[in-house]
Order: C-alpha cells, then sequence, then structure tokens
C-alpha cells in the first residue's frame, strides 16, 4: 500500500486553525466523586490537518472529542470552533453547530438502520431545512468522494463494516463542515478495512478537512500530521507524525 | 415546539416509517391499539345510524307513493307530515260505526289521473298454532307488487301468491317455540278459523308496527281488520302514482276525506330534534374516557420504541439534531400510527357494517334502513384517533428530546428527571372526583362518568406517590421483588403509564361489573316468588285442550302414582278465547309496570276446592263452603263493595268486552301472599255465560316436593309438545349474569395482562445492566426469572388494586338509580306483587378477586415463564 502513503509535509497552520481549545478542564461530577477528565489541555486543529489523539483508557481522549464538537461543555478553558466560542452558545445553537461545522464518526453503529446509506448521509441537512432533493444531491456527491457513490440506496445492514464507517465520514463530512471527529473509528474493523479508513480520513485530511483522530493503534497514528498523547486528562507528548517506524 | 423546517418533519416521518416496517410486530400492535377502537366506535356509529334511519310512517310505504286511507265523513280533516290527522274541531279522526271506508274504485277516482291503487290492511288477530294459540299482527297486502318493494325481504320459501297464503316475520322465528308458525304450517285466523298456509319467511322494514305474518290479499276479509282508522291504517291502500305526491295534493285529498302519508318529496317545515347538541355534550366524557384509555394503552408501546431507538436519537443528536429535532422525531411516530391506525380503523368500521347488517338484521329479525356513512362523525372518531396516537407519543417524545447522547453512545445509564407525580392535584382531583361521583349517583350516567373521569385523571397524578410507597414496603421482600419495586420507582417515567394504563382498564371494568351486577340483581324481581317454595306450575296462555290433555298426561307420567295435580281455569267466551279479569286490588293504579304475566287470567282463577287450599296455603272450612254456594272467593276482603265484588273482562283481541261480572263474594284472607286474587267454582262461570279454559297445573308442594331432576324431565316432555307452556319449579334464583361476567374476565385478562407484558419487556430490558451484574456476582438463572416476575407482579398489582378501589365508586354510582316507581310482577296465577324499587348494589366478588389476586399472580407467572433464563454476558462499554 505504498502508492497510497501520505504525503510527507509538515502542517501549515496558516491563518486560523478550525478548533483552538485553550486551557480547558472537563470535570464529572462534584466532591469527592468528582473525576478529572481532562486537565488544562491545549489544542489547536488546522485545516488539511490530521491529528491522531493517543493515550491509555481514562486519559480523557473521548471527552477531548466530544468538547471539539460542541457534545460537551468545558468546565473551564475555551473552545473555539470556526472562530466561535462554545461556551457561549444554548444547546440549539451547538446542535446547529454539529450539523454545519463538526461531524462526529464512532467506533460502529453509526448509522440509523431505518435509512438509506443516502438518507443517513443527509440527514443532518435535511435537519438543517435544506429540501430533501438538494440534501441527497449532496449527500451522493459526498458518498462518492468516500468511494460509495453505488451503495447510496442500500440499507446499512447491507454494507461492509468499512462501508459503514466511510457512509458515517460521508455523512460527518456533508454541507461543507471542516472538523471531523472520529472516536475509534477502526475499532470494530478488520486490518484491511481499518487501513482503508485511514486512507479516507487521510484523503479528506489532504483535501482541507481537520480531522482529530481517537486511536489505540499506533500504526494508525502514524498517518497523522501530528499525534498528541493524553494521560490522566494531560497531554504528555505531542510529536509531528514521529512514528515513522510503525508504519 | 420550535418550528420545524419542512424537509426536517420530512426526515423524521421517513424515519418513523421506516421504523414501523423494520418492526413489525410493535408495529401491529400499536395499530391495533389506536385502530381497533377507532373501527369499533365507526362500526357502531354506521350501525346505529342505520338503525335509526328509520322512518316514522305509520305504514312503511316502500316503492308507493304514498299510502292513503279515508272514510266518508272525514272530509275537512288536517294533517301532519307524518299522517298524523285531526278534524275540524282538533279531536282525532276515526269511522264511526256505519260509516264505510272509501272502496278502491273511489280512492282511484280521488287520487291524480294514472294512479295506481292496491289494498293494505293490518290488524291484531289470535289464531291457532299446532302449539296452541296466540296473538300476533297481520299484514295483508300483496309483497309482490313493485310498490311493496323495500318493506321486506324473503329469506326462506316463497312470497305468498294466492289467499289462504302468508310468510312469517323472522323475528317470529327467532322465538324459542318457532315450530308454532314455520313453513308448512297451516294456521286458523281468528273466530271464523280462516286457514292460512305460512309459504315462507321474510324480515320487515322497521317501519309502523312490524309484522307476525304478512297474508295475501283475500286470505282474511276486509273488516276483519276492524274500523278505517288514521293512525294504525288499519284499511289502507298503496298508490302508485304517475307524478310525485305533494303537499298541495295532500291537503286536497284531506279536504276529501283522506289521509296520506308519501314519500316526502317537498320541502317541509323543519322539525330536527332540539336534543342533537346536548346528544353531543353527553358523548364528551365517553369520547374522552376512550381517548385515556387509548392514549395510556398505546403510550409505554411508544415509551418502547423509545428506548430501542435512544441510541438512534443519540446520533442524531450527535448530527446536529437539536431537542426539537428529536421530540419531532419521536411525535411523528405518533402521528404516522395515528393516521395509518384511525384509516384502516375507521375503514374496517366502514367495511365491517354493511357486512354485518346481515348478522344484524338476522338477531334482530328485522330489515335495516338503507346505509349512509355518517361522514361527519366518521371523520370525528378518526381525528380522534391521530390525537390519541399524537397524545400517547408526547411522554416519549419529550423524553427522547432529553436524550443524552454522549451517555447513551458510550453505554453509560442515563438518568432522566423523574418527577414524584403531583400528589397535591392528584389528591384534589380524586376527591372533587369521588364526591362529584356519589353526588352523581341516581342522576345520568353521564354524569357518573365524568366524575369518574376526573378522579381516573387524579389518580394518574397520584401513581408515582402510590410507587414510592410501595418501594418503601418492599424492603423487606426478598431480592427479585424487592430489586423490582425498588426499579420501578427509579423508574417512574417508565412505571408510572404502565401502571396508570392497568388501572385506568380496571377501573373501567370494575364500574362497568358492579353497575352490571347491580342491575342483574334488581332485575331479578323476575325471579321474584311465582308460587310457594317447592310448588311446581305448568303454564300456559292459551294452549288447545287437546295440548292440555298430552301436557296433563306428560306430568301424570313424572310424578308419583297418587300425587294431586291441581288445575286452575280462566274465564273464556263460549267459543273459548280467554278472558283477561280486571279484579280490583288496592295497588294504586298509577305506578305500575306489567312485567310477566304467563297464563293472562287477572288473578281469577276457576277451580276446585283442591285449588283454594292451594292459593290460601291453608284448610279454610269457610271458604270452602262459600265456594260450594257459589260465591267467589276473594282472598283481598277490601276490594268487597257491598258484599259483591265486581269483575271486568276484556277479550285478547279488538273485539267488543263483555259486560263487569258483579257477584256476590266472601273475602277469605290468606296464609301469607296468596297466590291468587279470586277462586270461582266452574259452576258459577257456567251459570254466567263463560266457558273456562286451563290456565295451570300446580303440584302443591304441601302435598309433594318436586324433585329438581323430575321438573327437570317434565319440562323437556311439556317443551315437545308445546313450546308456549312454561314449567316452573319455585326454587331459590341467583342471578344469572355469568356470562357478563366472564366476558368481562377475558376482556379484563386481555387488557391487564396485555399491558403489563408490554411494560414489563420494557422493565427488563432497562434492567440489563443490572441483571448483567448480578450474572457477574453470581446469580443463579432462575433469579432473571425471578427478577421479571416482580417487575410483571410490582405493575398489575398496583394497577390492579387502585383500579378497584377507584372503580367501585362509579359502579355503585351507576347502580344506584331508584326507579320512579315500584315494580308490580303480574304472577303466573294473574296475581299482582309489588316489588321494592330501592336500587341493589351487588359487587362481583369474583371478578374482583381475579383483578386484584389472578391477573397479577398470571401477570408475574407469565413474566418468569417468557423470560430467557440465560443472564445477559456483560458487554464491553466505550471509555
Amino acid at each position: 500500500m505504498t502508492e497510497t502513503r501520505p504525503p510527507d509535509r509538515l502542517p501549515a497552520p496558516d491563518g486560523e486553525p478550525v478548533v483552538r481549545m485553550t486551557g480547558v478542564v472537563r470535570v464529572h461530577g462534584e466532591g469527592t466523586g468528582a473525576v478529572h477528565a481532562l486537565r488544562r489541555v491545549s489544542l489547536d486543529v488546522a485545516a488539511g490537518e490530521l491529528v491522531a489523539v493517543m493515550g491509555p483508557s481514562g486519559s480523557g481522549k473521548s471527552t477531548l472529542l466530544n468538547l471539539a464538537g460542541g457534545l460537551d461543555r468545558p468546565t473551564e478553558g475555551s473552545v473555539v470552533l470556526e472562530g466561535r466560542e462554545l461556551r457561549d452558545l444554548s444547546p440549539k445553537q451547538l446542535a446547529e453547530l454539529r450539523r454545519r461545522s463538526a461531524g462526529y464518526v464512532f467506533q460502529d453503529l453509526n448509522l440509523i438502520p431505518s435509512l438509506t446509506v443516502a438518507e443517513n448521509v443527509a440527514l443532518p441537512r435535511e435537519l438543517d431545512g435544506v429540501r430533501t432533493a438538494r440534501a441527497r444531491a449532496e449527500a451522493t456527491a459526498v458518498l462518492e468522494e468516500v468511494g460509495l457513490a453505488d451503495l447510496g440506496d442500500r440499507f446499512p445492514d447491507d454494507l461492509s463494516g468499512g462501508q459503514r464507517q466511510r457512509a458515517a465520514i460521508a455523512r460527518a463530512l456533508v454541507g461543507r463542515r471542516r472538523l471531523l471527529l472520529a472516536d475509534e473509528p477502526t475499532g470494530a474493523l478488520d486490518t484491511r478495512g481499518g487501513d482503508e479508513i485511514i486512507q479516507v480520513l487521510r484523503q479528506r485530511a489532504d483535501a482541507g478537512a481537520a480531522v482529530l483522530l481517537v486511536t489505540h493503534e499506533p500504526r494508525y497514528a502514524a498517518w497523522a500530521d501530528r499525534v498528541v498523547f493524553l494521560k490522566d486528562g494531560r497531554v504528555v507528548d505531542s510529536s509531528a507524525a514521529g512514528m515513522e517506524t510503525a508504519r | 415546539m420550535s418550528p420545524m423546517h419542512g424537509s426536517g418533519v420530512r426526515a423524521a416521518l421517513r424515519i418513523s416509517r421506516r421504523n414501523a416496517l423494520r418492526s413489525k410486530r410493535r408495529s401491529a400492535l400499536i395499530l391495533a391499539m389506536i385502530g381497533l377502537p377507532v373501527a369499533l366506535a365507526v362500526f357502531s356509529l354506521t350501525a346505529l345510524f342505520a338503525l335509526a334511519g328509520t322512518d316514522r310512517q305509520h305504514y312503511p310505504i316502500g316503492q308507493a307513493d304514498a299510502v292513503v286511507t279515508g272514510a266518508h265523513g272525514w272530509a275537512g280533516l288536517t294533517q301532519d307530515a307524518w299522517g298524523n290527522a285531526q278534524d275540524a274541531q282538533g279531536n282525532g279522526v276515526s269511522a264511526q260505526p256505519g260509516e264505510g271506508p272509501f272502496t278502491q274504485a273511489e280512492v282511484t277516482a280521488l287520487l291524480a289521473p294514472g294512479s295506481r291503487v292496491i289494498p293494505a290492511a293490518r290488524g291484531t288477530f289470535r289464531y291457532l298454532t299446532p302449539q296452541g294459540y296466540e296473538t300476533g299482527e297481520i299484514r295483508q297486502v300483496d309483497l309482490r307488487d313493485p310498490m311493496s318493494r323495500g318493506t321486506f325481504r324473503l329469506t326462506e320459501g316463497r312470497l305468498p301468491v294466492a289467499p289462504g297464503e302468508a310468510v312469517v316475520s323472522a323475528e317470529r322465528l327467532n322465538r324459542d317455540d318457532a315450530p308454532a308458525v314455520a313453513p308448512g304450517v297451516t294456521l286458523l285466523v281468528g273466530e271464523e278459523r280462516r286457514p292460512v298456509r305460512v309459504v315462507g319467511v321474510a324480515m320487515f322494514a322497521m317501519a309502523g308496527i312490524e309484522p307476525t305474518l304478512a297474508t295475501f290479499p283475500g286470505s282474511l276479509p276486509a273488516d276483519a281488520f276492524g274500523p278505517v282508522d288514521s293512525e294504525l291504517m288499519s284499511r289502507a291502500w298503496l298508490v302508485d302514482s304517475p307524478r310525485p305526491v305533494t303537499w298541495a295534493d295532500v291537503r286536497r285529498l284531506n279536504a276529501q276525506g283522506l289521509v296520506v302519508g308519501r314519500a316526502v318529496i317537498d320541502r317541509l317545515p323543519a322539525d330536527e330534534s332540539p336534543s342533537r347538541v346536548s346528544d353531543l355534550v353527553r358523548a364528551v366524557p365517553w369520547v374522552a374516557i376512550m381517548l385515556l384509555e387509548v392514549v395510556l394503552l398505546a403510550g409505554p408501546a411508544f415509551a418502547v420504541g423509545r428506548l430501542r431507538r435512544s441510541r438512534e436519537f443519540a446520533l442524531v443528536a450527535v448530527q446536529g439534531g437539536s431537542p426539537a429535532h428529536l421530540r419531532t422525531i419521536a411525535i411523528a411516530d405518533g402521528l404516522l400510527f395515528g393516521v395509518v391506525a384511525s384509516a384502516l380503523g375507521a375503514a374496517l368500521g366502514l367495511v365491517a357494517a354493511p357486512l354485518a347488517t346481515p348478522l344484524l338484521e338476522w338477531r334482530a329479525g328485522v330489515l335495516l334502513g338503507p346505509f349512509d356513512v355518517p361522514w361527519a362523525g366518521v371523520a370525528m372518531v378518526a381525528m380522534l384517533g391521530v390525537v390519541a396516537g399524537l397524545l400517547a407519543a408526547l411522554a416519549p417524545a419529550v423524553a427522547a428530546s432529553r436524550t443524552d447522547p454522549v451517555a447513551v453512545l458510550s453505554g453509560r445509564r442515563e438518568r432522566g428527571r423523574e418527577r414524584a407525580g403531583r400528589p397535591v392535584l392528584g389528591t384534589v382531583l380524586v376527591v372533587a372526583g369521588t364526591a362529584a361521583t356519589i353526588a352523581s349517583a341516581g342522576h345520568d350516567i353521564a354524569w357518573t362518568a365524568t366524575s369518574a373521569l376526573v378522579t381516573q385523571l387524579g389518580l394518574v397524578a397520584l401513581v408515582p406517590v402510590f410507587l414510592a410507597a410501595t418501594a418503601r414496603l418492599a424492603a423487606r421482600l426478598p431480592l427479585p421483588l424487592r430489586f423490582a419495586a425498588r426499579d420501578a420507582v427509579r423508574n417512574r417515567g417508565r412505571t408510572a403509564p404502565a401502571v396508570a394504563a392497568v388501572m385506568t382498564a380496571v377501573v373501567a371494568l370494575v364500574s362497568v361489573g358492579v353497575a352490571g351486577h347491580s342491575v342483574v340483581a334488581q332485575r331479578s324481581v323476575l325471579d321474584y316468588a311465582q308460587a310457594p317454595a317447592g310448588a311446581l306450575q305448568v303454564t300456559g296462555p292459551d294452549l288447545t285442550p287437546e295440548l292440555w290433555d298430552r301436557v296433563r298426561s306428560a306430568v301424570r307420567e313424572e310424578l308419583p302414582a297418587g300425587v294431586p295435580l291441581i288445575e286452575a281455569r280462566m274465564l273464556a267466551t263460549r267459543s273459548g278465547a280467554p278472558l283477561y279479569a280486571f279484579v280490583p286490588d288496592d295497588a294504586s293504579e298509577s305506578h305500575r309496570m306489567v312485567v310477566s304475566d304467563a297464563a293472562g287470567s287477572g288473578g281469577l282463577l276457576v277451580g276446585g276446592e283442591d285449588l283454594l287450599r292451594y292459593v290460601l296455603r291453608r284448610e279454610d272450612p269457610g271458604a270452602v263452603a262459600a265456594l260450594r254456594e257459589g260465591k267467589p272467593v276473594v282472598l283481598n276482603p277490601d276490594v268487597i263493595r257491598q258484599g259483591e265484588v265486581r269483575i271486568e273482562l276484556a277479550p285478547a283481541t279488538g273485539e267488543e268486552a263483555p259486560p263487569p261480572l258483579t257477584l256476590p263474594a266472601v273475602g277469605v284472607r290468606p296464609t301469607g301472599q296468596g297466590w291468587a286474587r279470586v277462586v270461582v267454582s266452574p259452576e258459577v262461570a257456567a251459570k254466567n255465560g263463560y266457558a273456562a279454559v286451563t290456565c295451570m297445573l300446580v303440584v302443591d308442594p304441601a302435598d309433594f316436593r318436586t324433585p329438581q331432576a323430575t321438573a327437570g324431565r317434565i319440562a323437556a316432555k311439556v317443551e315437545r309438545i308445546t313450546g308456549m307452556a312454561v314449567v316452573r319449579l319455585e326454587t331459590p334464583q341467583t342471578p344469572g349474569d355469568t356470562l357478563f361476567l366472564v366476558v368481562l374476565g377475558i376482556a379484563a385478562a386481555v387488557l391487564v395482562l396485555g399491558m403489563t407484558s408490554v411494560a414489563t419487556m420494557l422493565a427488563a430490558v432497562e434492567a440489563r445492566p443490572d441483571l448483567e451484574t448480578m450474572s457477574a456476582v453470581g446469580a443463579a438463572p432462575r433469579v432473571k426469572r425471578a427478577v421479571v416476575a416482580g417487575q410483571a407482579l410490582v405493575i398489575a398489582l398496583l394497577g390492579s388494586v387502585a383500579g378497584v378501589l377507584a372503580g367501585l365508586a362509579p359502579g355503585v354510582a351507576a347502580a344506584w338509580r331508584p326507579a320512579p316507581f315500584p315494580a308490580v310482577v303480574v304472577r303466573a296465577d294473574g296475581t299482582t306483587t309489588m316489588v321494592p324499587a330501592d336500587p341493589a348494589i351487588a359487587i362481583p366478588w369474583a371478578l374482583i378477586g381475579l383483578l386484584v389476586v389472578g391477573l397479577p399472580l398470571l401477570a408475574a407467572l407469565g413474566g418468569a415463564a417468557f423470560t430467557r433464563s440465560r443472564l445477559p454476558l456483560p458487554r464491553r462499554r466505550a471509555t
């Protein structure tokens, strides 16, 4: 698979990053039962950049992802997504932000089984009030970009795990969203399927998206422009694509 | 709800539709829960509409343009649209004796040129059947004539084609003694015994008086139908006119002495009944109760759906679905199911109504009116179905809008906001509703229903409080029950609707059960003692002497030799037609209601000393002496005036009554209530010019106590001889509402078990993580069964107990309707007995036992039986 080897280039953070997290603290619970999921984490992800987040279980990887996309709110600190401070937004505005600026991909069960692949991808656009036909057209276009142009009318159950994840990536990107948040997107796939998904993510980053990828697997982290290590809610290391040997 | 974009709603509806198709069993269940009540309501509405759609004509007009009657001397009368006529002085019109009716030629001459006229007559006749005499309505008209079309439908045999032939009504054939008038039988009609052979069976339209027999013209002479009568239409003509009969024609014919019933073709002054609005208002509580039931029934099913789809809701939220979006998606479920179920239900009801017509007609024995679909009513019912669907989906939709996507997607337990009920509001509603229910006793049943609805709404608000109390009690119970109770409280949002649904159904069932059981207990006045305890009576209204001979020997065969068979007779004309006797009594005449009178003797029995001893319940030498002297023995001496008793007599048919009978009498008070009013010796009857015909055979319990088995054999034998005689052994009767209670019990089982199982399934799904934990710490597989059984028990028991307690008050209130006057039972011996009008309250304990003990246990057993005992393996949860 050398032909799909990512280009060796350093991140070019010219201008504002897509998401900027500054001094973010997230505490679950209160008092003696309080759990510090994140402690003063700062992280920027720029357009065209694929950032991998690694770390042991409970290190705060998923919390970081949830905060970056506005699914959750920080206890302290600031998250700015495409120039908007999330702290100031109402739940309704956050939902709107998720429809227009950030897209999530999870480990599995990403798609609504009762909707076709194209309908799943079109869903955020339809929720945003885009006419059904246009939303469908946009979905078809994005599906083409992830290589699923022919499968739009299938139901998720008819697809392989890798195809399902590609559809989920398509849905996360539809409507020109620039931040793609992927939480262990390869976790439920075999090696080959996992490789395909990472390549798609790499391509989307190269095409201009900001991708934040949570993964356990060092070999996938190697496709990233930057790797952030979390432990006990803190960033312990951040290296610029320093995992060449693992590839 | 915030405004939604059209495409968002479309996406929501699409998700609902696809989900409905994916989980077909759940969808079918919800469709049934909303659709069946809609179907039932539409069916009843349509069928009732057809039943009520009969006209108010005095005579069914069929395809004729008009029906006319009249007599010379009626000229100058006026009439209303329905044919109610009055003369110039405002008195009713009827032909005076000697004032002949118009002839057919005279009528034709009065009508528009080219009119065709056929005679149609009706009257009440006594006729002899192979099983004895009976009295019935006879219509004499040519049913083959096109003008008769629409007034009948031949169901068996053929139409009469010649004088002396008749069809019998299907309604008459529905009765037990059908062979008396079945096709093939020849009846002898009237005093002249004119033979009429039954050649077929027909159903008659409900207009005027439905006939028992319809004879071919010429079978009975016109004057046998009595004098011309504008209201009875005793002798009339059906008119086929070349042009429609207008109101101007009616006025012209009235002036010439004809009363006209006609097909209405021109607009008449509206006389719409003013009760329509109040009818609608009265329907409101019933509609509200139905709506509440449907909402509570379907609500848990929607809640199951929401739970199963919580991941889907979380995904939509992650993709940018706002709470309003999520609510819309969940509400779309209610809209979709409401619309589809209502449409299917309405269609089902509309299709079923005409399909069921033959069955309804067969049961009723009459033709129903044409089917006009009451579209406005159907649309309203269907709309209510949609509203019920939306309301049922509302609570789960609100819960869906609060979905915490992070919690759901990471497998953490979702902690919804649980409301601890609304104890103050609930208490106020329950107190107010109960007070109103008590106050409503004896008033319109709609008030009772309304106040019961208020109580139920209060109880629904109180259910979470009951749940909390239950959990406190559960602290000492074994683990599965304790867990089930605590789990029920912790998930109040899920448990409360299920308990409320069970409770609402139980309230309805218990109140119907109590009211119905009480009505039956009251109705047992029909089983009021007809004879001394242990007496065997054979009564027959109007059997021939030959039939009585056969009945007598049949009874004798079954009795031991030497047991006296007492015979009671009643007065009759010389030709043997029974005469009803009006013996004065001191019961106030204005307050009576004749309930049953098997023989029709009126309390005057003709017989000997054995009969006297039977009715007085003792040997009385004075009374025997009086009977021998030819004096009537009167059991109530107060009615003897100046030593004489005056008895009026009336024949069964409209013939002229004979003059009253005034006889010197002796008053003898009976021991106890007495079993006749007057006893007369046969000689006295003969001396006064009357015959006496047998009306009753009695075995006096003082002579022989007839065993039940013997009475049963006698009844079977008599039944084979004639269906018109009644055999009765006087034993205490129990209310015969077993079938009613069984039906209620089955409905209770279906509703309570159905709702409990849906709610238990939901609870078991939600308790899965706890069961995983139990499994991990070593719980035996049967613990899972026990936990599910406990969850079912908590829901069913709480719902049933609260429902039974809440259902008693409306049931009692509905049953507590004192009759406006005391009932008067006319016994087989012709004596009237006052039955006090106090309402009886009877609690159907068997039904209540089933609800409180049986069904909760059954629900628990079912929960255990249908649970897979294999405990789930703990699943990996994402970090």
